[in-house]
């Protein structure tokens, strides 16, 4: 496997990560703005 | 958008010049290089504002400013040298370094890089605005208590949209570190191998996921106390202001612990280089920085121990403040094992690092004594308490960014910056940092207030002398500006090493780096063997 693909596989991995993490930030603030408003 | 998108896939084949080249860039590099020019400004605007605080407090009485304006001057420093001048600083540190030192081409997400630093300049053009706003520039104190903070005039919403905006670059900042880490380091690159300046920023990143949040909802509740008619933090609407508090140091603990981490890293990288010997002790350094992360999210009540909470919560935030000295204290001791009996010389970087390290415990020292709950209720607001957070934060933070600065100045650049003005640099900055600052360390335990304009006359002399500290550390600083410049504009050519016992991957690549530094990831074997 040339070293472009390897890199380019990385980046896909890379979005998915960096997705997740701005999932958990997005849940985590909307968790503590609802916790209060209750 | 489809057409933005395919446009933007052909834009690393040439690279635009003048304005453009810096408003498109999404080479790390580039990035790094504006994240750190940003917070150099950003820090002699801080800078500016703690000159005014020293003036008035030179003599008692008031003599400069009134006293809403001196308000202004505590909160807008602490905010702008925080979000604005360590937080960019160690992002541009970690937009330079991080990619280099992993082996990667560069960031994982480039555009998101390039987004993350363009808001900082927007953040801050809102921030600093409020000084010229009916009403002036928030003065409730950096900590934005409610319901004090609730009274400032048209300066508010700027203010809290400000501090939204920084959120957004650092939360984006720091996911972009993380799927870098995660995802692009070269092969045989295992975590355990990693340098720990990379380590402590992937837990600094992920502190920062992890409270920035929190900071934001907390701010989004202010916002819609005030302009929404919600009551969160208002008791008479059944809310409760004390909760604020809570939240706030939730967010503003680990916040603490994501201002010196990078510094720890950056300790872990000169000591071993300029001692010529191995890190004593890799793995425990990135234990303690782990548990330093975990404990910083148990301990957050410490900052309010007079607010009054029940006897089993203050022994609880006692204990666990306390235990965090054992980390800590790992930390101090690798890197005084690493020195003993080494090979050491004292070029500018090893000098600021290991002033980090004397002064920094001496910060830690002073946060011991704050963490013991029954005499915090003297030290509380006073101070000794600014006496503590400023010998942790400057002769903490702002030493190992510089000492970082003077270390990758000729790998950035290409060239030595002037040895001679460096040391005159580290040791006036050094002297006078400490004139400044010690003796706050005796007002505060003589009783006198923080974020007072005024004081009793017993308070003068230490006063004085604590304002020619802060003038001489001032001035002392355009000298850092004058090394940069001149290393920038040429000098000494400086070698792929640059230093003799430097190790690791980013010393591989020439001086200054390509464009894109690792095309191709580098050959395993020039991975193992480094000082780490």
């Amino acid at each position: 496997m040339s070293e472009a693909t390897t890199l380019e596989r990385q980046r896909r991995r890379a979005k998915r990560t960096a997705a997740i993490l701005a999932l958990v930030v997005v849940a985590f603030y909307a968790f503590f703005f609802v916790k209060h408003l209750l | 958008m489809s057409e933005a998108a395919v446009h933007h896939d052909h834009h690393e084949a040439h690279h635009p010049s003048g304005i453009m080249r810096w408003l498109t860039t999404t080479n790390h590099k580039d990035i790094g290089t504006m994240y750190l020019v940003f917070s150099l400004v950003m820090f002699f605007i801080g800078g500016a504002m703690a000159m005014v605080i020293r003036l008035e407090l030179f003599q008692p009485g008031l003599q400069w400013v009134d006293p809403q304006f001196f308000n202004s001057m505590t909160t807008m420093h602490a905010l702008v040298m925080i979000f604005g001048a360590v937080m960019p600083a160690w992002t541009g540190f970690a937009n330079w370094l991080i990619p280099m030192m992993i082996g990667a081409p560069d960031m994982a997400l480039p555009r998101l890089n390039n987004w993350s630093f363009w808001i900082l300049p927007f953040a801050f053009t809102l921030l600093l605005l409020t000084l010229f706003m009916p009403g002036g520039a928030p003065a409730g104190g950096w900590t934005m208590y409610p319901p004090l903070v609730l009274q400032t005039g048209a300066a508010f919403p700027f203010l809290i949209f400000a501090v939204h905006f920084m959120g957004a670059s650092s939360v984006a900042g720091a996911i972009n570190i993380v799927a870098t880490v995660f995802n692009l380091r070269a092969p045989g690159m295992s975590l355990m191998k990693l340098p720990l300046f990379v380590w402590t920023w992937i837990i600094t990143a992920f502190l920062l996921i992890a409270s920035i949040p929190v900071l934001a909802g907390a701010v989004t509740m202010l916002l819609t106390d005030k302009f929404f008619g919600t009551a969160f933090f208002s008791a008479a609407g059944g809310g409760d202001p004390v909760m604020f508090q809570h939240i706030f140091w939730f967010f503003g603990h680990p916040e603490v612990y994501i201002l010196i981490l990078p510094a720890f890293g950056i300790a872990s990288a000169i000591i071993p280089t300029f001692a010529r010997k191995p890190l004593f002790g890799y793995s425990s350094m990135v234990y303690a920085a782990a548990s330093i992360a975990f404990l910083s999210f148990i301990v957050w009540a410490h900052h309010m121990f007079t607010v009054g909470m029940p006897l089993a919560g203050e022994l609880f935030f006692m204990y666990a403040t306390i235990l965090i000295a054992v980390p800590t204290g790992v930390k101090v001791f690798n890197w005084a094992a690493t020195m003993w009996q080494s090979s050491m010389t004292f070029e500018t970087p090893m000098l600021f690092a290991i002033a980090f390290v004397v002064l920094f415990t001496i910060g830690g020292f002073s946060g011991l004594m704050l963490g013991v709950t029954p005499v915090d209720f003297q030290y509380h607001d006073t101070y000794f308490v600014v006496a503590h957070f400023h010998y942790v934060l400057v002769t903490g933070a702002v030493f190992a960014l510089m000492a970082g600065a003077y270390f990758w100045l000729p790998k950035w650049t290409g060239h030595m910056y002037d040895e001679g003005l460096g040391k005159l640099h580290f040791w006036l900055s050094t002297i006078s940092v400490n004139v400044l600052f010690f003796p706050q360390h005796f007002l505060g335990l003589a009783g006198m207030p923080r974020r007072i304009p005024d004081y009793a006359v017993q308070f003068a002399d230490w006063n004085m002398v604590s304002s020619i500290g802060g003038f001489a550390f001032g001035v002392s600083q355009l000298l850092f500006v004058l090394v940069i410049v001149k290393c920038a504009r040429g000098g000494v050519k400086a070698t792929d090493q640059v230093w003799e016992g430097a190790r690791g991957l980013e010393w591989t690549l020439p001086s200054p780096p390509p464009y894109h530094s690792f095309s191709t990831p580098p050959a395993p074997a020039t991975i193992d063997g480094g000082y780490r």
